[in-house]
């Protein structure tokens, strides 16, 4: 394998970590997927054609091994509510900056949506996939990545502007949207 | 035309509202100097290491399912691999027990019932301690911690039957490579306890306590008397399913820098007596 695949990994790795910390909802885990998603692509490079995405590959290894994870910590019995810790971003004493509480807020509301809600999230409003190329990715048709979308969009914007009074900055959102997956549909309505 | 359709003009707010937070908060994590170690794993990564990287990782994914949670934990001690593991503790419990001059090695048994004339009430203190004000494990804590493999419980019984009982939980790194172990702990008459320590300096290091919590809710009360009365390996039930502690799993999501430890892992870290290797490539 040559340095340029490496550089190439290097140039790809600040949109890997954003990834990755939108999946696990901690810059600090985030990173650990990524690092790990670096060694698996490595020892794997020689599967990878080039002319192909890598990208797109790596986003892939990250999504298959975070969902491992979140397989493992079930089994464990570890608690997965992600939205339990969302004071990672700005433990560390420094002062607090508005990105960084910006930052906490998005996390704790990703992290309630249902994981594969998550995954396509991270991936069409953050990364900026499309819908096509998502689909591919996870291999699922492309209206189950729409609907899964607006469910998605629905729940994240219901826990960012229905929740009136300022209840953002303490990150005010209740506990009966933990089930974000939960249909709330207009339906009928034309 | 968009007017007209109330329903899809509402979801187009939804998109439109939703897409500007997200996208900005995010930000920040892109445009942040990259660390070091994502850097140099990218650099140095897949350079004749391969397999071992990759037989950590299966290691550490199957170690997880197997490490943590209290069923699993007490199958395990079922187990007859755990056999060789009681033997080498008695071991070492004897071998301390030479040294230590309150140690009273009355009867070591399976698991590490070992005898223990000491003072009601002393057990707990006597297990941490305040050093240039930090919280250290001393005493039979930090022998579970420095020389106990996760899952094991030791148990300590003073003449009187008051019991001591400790359960190193599993084994993680930080951030700064430091090896870092949860426990559990019961004594008679004083509670459950649980908490964090990280081992700091070289081979004569001392267990840095990070979080020491006594616990508080319901079901503790079960894990408590199930960590002390807990019948010995091959005879009993495995009892009572801890419940995760929120204080517990926040400072170790604030200082864990990968998963817990492999079985092998940490008997290798173990005989190294914690030693932090320098580079991280370092084990061929």
């Amino acid at each position: 394998m040559n340095d340029e695949v490496r550089e190439r990994m290097i140039e790809f790795l600040p949109r890997l970590r954003r990834f990755a910390c939108a999946l696990t909802g901690n810059v600090d885990e985030g990173d650990d997927l990524v690092q790990e998603t670096c060694a698996r692509v490595l020892e794997r490079i020689d599967q990878w054609r080039p002319g192909t995405a890598l990208e797109s590959w790596m986003f892939r290894i990250a999504q298959n091994l975070w969902k491992d994870q979140m397989r493992a910590r079930k089994v464990r019995g570890e608690t997965v509510d992600v939205g339990a810790l969302p004071e990672i971003v700005g433990t560390d004493g420094r002062e607090v900056m508005d990105g960084r509480l910006a930052l906490a807020a998005v996390l704790r509301d990703l992290s309630r949506l249902p994981e594969d809600q998550r995954v396509l999230v991270a991936l069409v409003c953050i990364e900026g996939l499309a819908y096509k190329e998502a689909a591919e990715m996870l291999d699922i048709p492309i209206g189950t990545v729409m609907s899964r979308l607006a469910r998605a969009r629905r729940a994240l914007h219901q826990t960012m502007f229905d929740d009136e009074g300022g209840g953002r900055e303490d990150g005010g959102v209740k506990e009966d949207q933990a089930g974000a997956g939960a249909p709330h549909r207009a339906s009928g309505r034309s | 035309m968009l007017a007209a359709e109330p329903d899809l003009r509402a979801r187009l707010r939804i998109f439109e509202q939703t897409r500007a937070p997200l996208a900005e908060a995010f930000e920040p994590v892109r445009r942040a100097p990259l660390p070091d170690r994502l850097v140099r794993v990218v650099r140095e990564g897949g350079r004749g290491r391969e397999s071992e990287s990759a037989r950590r990782t299966r290691a550490n994914r199957s170690e997880a399912a197997r490490v943590s949670g209290f069923l699993a934990r007490a199958t395990a001690l079922l187990m007859p691999h755990g056999v060789p593991g009681f033997a080498a503790l008695a071991t070492i419990l004897l071998m301390l027990g030479v040294g230590l001059g309150w140690w009273m090695a009355t009867g070591v048994e399976v698991d590490g019932n070992a005898g223990l004339e000491r003072r009601k009430g002393d057990a707990m203190r006597s297990v941490v301690a305040l050093e240039k004000g930090t919280l250290v494990a001393r005493g039979h804590l930090a022998l579970a911690l420095e020389s106990v493999k996760s899952g094991t419980r030791l148990v300590w019984a003073s003449g009187d039957g008051d019991k001591l009982a400790i359960r190193p939980k599993l084994t993680f790194r930080d951030m700064k490579g430091r090896y870092c172990r949860e426990y559990e702990m019961a004594a008679t008459g004083e509670g459950y306890f649980s908490g964090v320590a990280c081992r700091t300096g070289g081979a004569d290091g001392t267990w840095r306590l990070l979080v020491h919590a006594q616990g508080m809710r319901n079901g503790d009360r079960n894990v408590r008397s199930a960590l002390l009365e807990e019948a010995r390996p091959g005879s009993g039930k495995p009892a009572g399913r801890p419940q995760p502690d929120p204080a517990i799993d926040a400072v170790i999501e604030g200082v864990r820098a990968g998963d817990p430890l492999g079985k092998e892992e940490e008997a290798r870290a173990m005989a190294r007596k914690w030693a932090v290797e320098m580079a991280p490539a370092g084990e061929r």
